[in-house]
């Protein structure tokens, strides 16, 4: 009998709806993954056991009064330790954070709880969010549950182990420069960076506000359009967050086709450098999408050297600007990779800066046209080399820094940029019996279009059966 | 010729060497790209444009 904490977020859900389990056997389940594997994974920055079985308690009391409940009712999840709820704590990863209480909750948090879902706690991340391995010289590096001699991926590095490692049924991660796709990438996992604005970052801690997404990890499609489900649309809380409608993803994952979808492989950038059994498993992808009916072309996404390098001077100047109190008088509470990065910035100009941020709807304009001129969906891997080992990428700031961290990003990023929404989804295990990745993405707000594809996918390739085995 | 002595963004704050290598770097390669892009058309930037850019693309691509 499959234990409780490996099923999808959506059979739990169903299971928890029809009476037949609570959420505190639910929460139990997880809990006890946690205890078994937790002192290894180092997945978890605090953990809210006692919170969490309380809230589900109280959960499994008023569902017997309920005859509906919530989206996620009942089901636990745990996230990136950078989501404030008022009156707890976020470290945000850092030392200068370890005991800070917010104020306030997040807009995304909130909605996930009126949605029923339970929370247990905070998850490992990389120091404020600023490195794609998942190294952390605060709390220690979070391990890969398929081999923990590898790297999570970050920044959301707790998120990819937890959900991977079945601690978790779900959970939030942010992404600036891939912290969303390639954790979930290399984990194993199902990972969405939605298109900007499309969901609330009020009460999440910022890194660069530009760049900034939030969105889910989980091991199914699924799973991910269900959490996305929950937290997508405007709020009035956060300006910027867009006001076009929320696609019916839920419609989409349920209905799930490739066929007759134009998927454009992406050649030039994506492949440079990228190793052989990064693109084999790419190639079985492809693979896959013709087998469903879907026509495969080649595109030309022109130069994105051009639309990184802008990047670079609207995330480093908005981090230094964030962190400029914290450079001046706590400047040793940084780990030496994270205050080497953020310092950067405090050295380009404004104009330089509001050149970068002016450029933006005109390059995102020529790129969606040009792109997506015969296609319907970009294909390309999240990440074009094999995962790193842990102990040879914790550099710090050591010669090569810089190199690694662009290498590792190095095909998540220009999507942060161009806005675009991205869907991480696994590819057929490497030689060494790590997952790898692909990404689809799609023009601004489609995000509908790459759950039904990405689902037919999942379909196709039983991706979401396969578990590490801890 | 020695290299050029950045000014320090606070009082009594000066930055490693490493960070400013990084940034030169970047503002090199940032810099190019600006001046390939760079026409007048950018004096009729609006602020909410990101967001009308976004919904246009959004309808366009529906």
């Amino acid at each position: 009998m499959t234990a409780l904490n490996e099923l999808s977020l959506d059979d739990a859900r169903k299971l928890v709806n029809n009476g037949d389990v609570t959420s505190l056997e639910l929460v139990q389940a997880c809990l006890k993954q946690i205890d078994k594997h937790d002192d290894r994974l180092n997945t978890f920055i605090r953990l809210e056991s006692e919170l969490a079985q309380t809230q589900a308690e109280e959960f499994d009391k008023n569902r017997k009064r309920q005859s509906e409940i919530g989206l996620l009712g009942g089901v636990p999840l745990a996230h990136k330790d950078m989501y404030y709820r008022a009156g707890l704590s976020t470290t945000c990863g850092s030392k200068i954070r370890r005991d800070y209480k917010s104020t306030t909750t997040s807009t995304a948090i909130e909605r996930l709880a009126k949605s029923g879902a339970l929370n247990l706690g905070g998850l490992n991340m990389a120091e404020f969010a600023f490195s794609p391995t998942g190294h952390n010289t605060h709390f220690g590096a979070c391990r890969n549950p398929w081999n923990t001699d590898y790297v999570t991926g970050g920044s959301s590095s707790g998120s990819g182990s937890a959900v991977a490692a079945r601690m978790a049924f779900g959970s939030l991660g942010s992404d600036t420069g891939g912290s969303i796709r390639l954790p979930a990438g290399f984990c194993g996992l199902v990972g969405i960076k939605p298109t900007q604005t499309r969901v609330s970052r009020y009460g999440v801690m910022g890194l660069s506000f530009s760049l900034d997404n939030v969105g889910p990890l989980t091991r199914t499609v699924k799973d991910n359009a269900l959490i996305l489900s929950v937290i997508a649309g405007h709020d009035p809380k956060d300006a910027t967050s867009s006001t076009q409608p929320v696609g019916n993803y839920l419609e989409a994952v349920d209905n799930p086709s490739a066929k007759g979808c134009k998927i454009g492989i992406a050649r030039g950038y994506f492949e440079d450098g990228a190793d052989n059994t990064i693109i084999e498993s790419r190639n079985a992808a492809v693979k896959s999408f013709t087998e469903q009916g879907a026509s495969i072309v080649e595109i030309d996404c022109g130069d994105i050297d051009h639309i990184n390098s802008l990047a670079a001077f609207i995330a480093g100047t908005e981090a230094a600007t964030l962190h400029a109190y914290w450079l001046r008088h706590r400047r040793d509470d940084y780990g030496p990779q994270v205050l080497a990065r953020i310092e950067s910035g405090l050295q380009f100009s404004g104009v330089d800066y509001l050149h970068a941020i002016q450029l933006r709807p005109k390059i995102i304009t020529e790129f969606v046209k040009k792109a997506f001129a015969d296609c319907d969906i970009i294909l390309a891997p999240t990440f074009n080399i094999e995962t790193p080992r842990i102990d040879e990428t914790d550099v710090e700031d050591g010669q090569g820094f810089e190199a690694l961290m662009s290498t590792v990003s190095h095909c998540t990023r220009p999507f942060n940029y161009l806005t675009l929404p991205s869907l991480s989804l696994p590819t057929p295990e490497l030689a060494n019996a790590m997952p790898a990745s692909i990404q689809l993405i799609a023009p601004p707000f489609r995000e509908k279009l790459l759950y039904r594809v990405g689902s037919a996918y999942e379909k196709h390739t039983s991706f979401s059966q396969r578990a590490p085995n801890l | 010729m020695s290299d050029p002595v950045l000014k320090p963004p606070f009082i009594d704050y000066s930055f490693s060497p490493k960070a400013q290598e990084r940034a030169q770097k970047i503002q090199d390669a940032g810099r190019l790209t600006i001046k390939k892009h760079f026409n007048s058309s950018l004096f009729d930037t609006e602020p909410s444009q990101l967001s009308s850019t976004l919904d246009k693309l959004a309808s366009e691509n529906a």
